[in-house]
């Protein structure tokens, strides 16, 4: 990846909360309309990982520079693991999109219509019109998530972070929700996807890289096997399956769009 | 009913009751949707007894009657956000949860409102209008003082009205999206500071909890959008004023703090029954909705 391309540069960086060491020395870059899947164990780090890019919390120590984008802080958005959603919220799921726009005056006249008319489109694209006036909390949770999505790109986010987006959601879900993204990125927005669907983070990603405390391994996605997943995961897998079982490495697509050169993993152990 | 309604123009006290009452439900209506919808009823709640504590020491510290004075309102707002930054600080401790701290903390002031008030004998005797207020016996100070708020207030919720509904839904998606979620926190709680400071004694700790509670919920029963949500909200807290003062006139017994808790309530019960009917008739589909295909059409993500 060449160095004008990338987007985010993360050098030495760790994470300590409550005395207690989170991440450690995590050096990492991501490039422009790159895919990139984190994997890992529970606990192991990557929802603070993925807070830290977005700013909620501030690294210990190291560096975490977003690079080559318009502003010095990029615009982001962002589908957390869990939203503060209570069963009494009582907003339509068109108007909880909306919110996902910057501004803190009221809009009126051009500028209203364009929020209407976006928010429209969005919920379109993730297939959720039908339900723009259904209430938030009457939805499934695979379209909850979908909602989030829509929400989370009405600031015409340049990088996309998406913690666990698919857990819980039917399997149907989970392939509506990762095309989305997938398309998301070939059009040039920088994906950063935590799953702990390994099969379905392999379909989809670029670049995986599997988080334990530090980053453990990173590299192609066609290049993660059984061996570097047991060792992170430190346990069986019986249902893990690599892509490199479903296609062997010479049929992966070597014209795929987001030009990276991590065509080799880094076993940082 | 039309001699009681007339004696609002006659009366110069009148009036300032009408208006005292309006300038707080415009408060109160605009502040009440944010305060359910962020769960800080309890904290307000807290906030409300706590005042009384607030408004007992500027009275004892001032040696004055059971009048308050702006010095007074000082005193009462200064300590008032002193019990709220104690509840911040002690909900932030990993082993109390934040209703225990606002229980602990609201009791504490509270007493010692009435510890005080009790020890100055000529005032209590007025304890009961700490609670149930007495409008009729506003004064032209805190009339003003009331405007000022319901300004103030009409601009904080215009300024920040999109962030608002943002941080509504949730506090970290609305900080990645630049919402000043630490300005609106804490601009909110003065906010209600101001507010029960100023209500204790115009309309009652009681009576002020709930104008910050049922309008709110009245709005959230009907609502789907932030902005119906707030002008339901508004409607339902000018109702219940208007109609509390002139019910309490009427009867000529009967103070109109409780009378105007009692028609928001109605209004509440009526708004959950026809909410309840309309949901009935048109029922939310069980299961998983039929989820269409995303469309195929990409659309342009950039502007």
């Amino acid at each position: 990846m060449s160095a004008a391309n990338n987007v985010l540069q993360v050098a030495g960086m760790s994470l300590d909360l409550g005395g207690r060491a989170i991440l450690r020395n995590i050096s990492l870059d991501l490039g422009r309309g790159e895919f990139l899947g984190i994997i890992g164990p529970n606990g192991g780090g990557k929802t603070s990982f993925l807070r830290l890019l977005v700013g909620l919390l501030q690294p210990t120590s190291g560096k975490l520079q977003w690079t080559s984008v318009a502003s010095p802080t990029p615009r982001i958005g962002y589908v957390p693991q869990k939203t503060m959603i209570e069963a009494h919220y009582p907003l339509s799921s068109i108007e909880v999109v909306r919110q996902g726009g910057e501004g803190g005056w009221p809009v009126f006249g051009a500028r209203r219509k364009r929020l209407f008319q976006r928010s429209e489109q969005l919920l379109t694209r993730v297939g959720l019109v039908e339900q723009m006036q259904t209430r938030v909390v009457d939805l499934s949770g695979g379209q909850q998530r979908r909602l989030l999505l829509a929400r989370a790109l009405m600031n015409d986010p340049e990088i996309l972070l998406l913690d666990e987006p698919t857990a819980g959601v039917d399997t149907r879900g989970q392939e509506q929700f990762c095309e989305i993204v997938h398309e998301l990125s070939r059009q040039g927005i920088t994906v950063v996807l935590v799953s702990h669907d390994i099969p379905l983070i392999t379909k989809y990603a670029d670049r995986i890289a599997c988080i334990s405390g530090g980053v453990h391994w990173h590299g192609a996605a066609c290049d993660l096997d059984d061996k570097i997943v047991h060792a992170a995961y430190s346990c069986e897998l019986e249902r893990y399956q690599t892509r490199r079982e479903i296609e062997p490495p010479h049929v992966h697509d070597a014209g795929h769009s987001h030009g990276h050169d991590h065509d080799h993993g880094h076993n940082h152990h | 009913m039309f001699e009681s309604i007339t004696s609002f123009a006659e009366y110069d006290f009148m009036r300032r009751a009408l208006l005292a009452g309006l300038f707080l439900a415009v408060t109160c209506g605009l502040l009440s949707p944010f305060v359910v919808l962020r769960r800080l009823s309890f904290s307000a709640d807290g906030l409300a007894h706590a005042s009384l504590g607030g408004l007992a020491l500027g009275i004892f510290a001032l040696n004055l009657g059971p009048n308050p004075t702006l010095p007074a309102y000082i005193i009462s707002f200064l300590f008032t956000c002193v019990v709220a930054a104690a509840m911040a600080y002690i909900s932030g401790q990993r082993r109390i949860s934040s209703d225990t701290a606002v229980g602990v903390c609201y009791l504490a002031a509270f007493s010692l409102g009435v510890v005080l008030l009790s020890w100055k004998n000529r005032a209590s005797g007025h304890l009961e209008h700490f609670f149930f207020g007495s409008i009729l016996a506003v004064n032209p100070l805190e009339v003003w003082l009331l405007a000022g708020l319901a300004l103030l207030t009409t601009l904080f919720v215009l300024r920040c009205w999109r962030w608002l509904g943002s941080w509504t839904f949730d506090e970290d998606l609305a900080r990645v999206t630049r919402v000043p979620t630490f300005f609106l926190r804490y601009g909110l709680m003065l906010l209600v500071a101001a507010t029960v400071v100023l209500s204790t004694r115009v309309v009652g700790v009681l009576i002020v909890t709930a104008l910050l509670i049922i309008p709110g919920v009245i709005g959230m029963l009907w609502g789907r959008t932030m902005a119906k949500i707030v002008v339901l909200s508004l409607a339902s807290a000018i109702t219940s004023a208007i109609t509390g003062l002139v019910a309490s006139n009427s009867s000529g017994r009967i103070q109109p703090g409780p009378i105007i808790v009692l028609v928001g309530f109605l209004l509440f019960v009526a708004s959950l029954i026809l909410t309840r009917w309309q949901e009935h008739r048109q029922p939310v589909p069980v299961g998983p909705a039929p989820a269409p295909e995303p469309k195929a059409v990409p659309i342009a993500l950039k502007r």
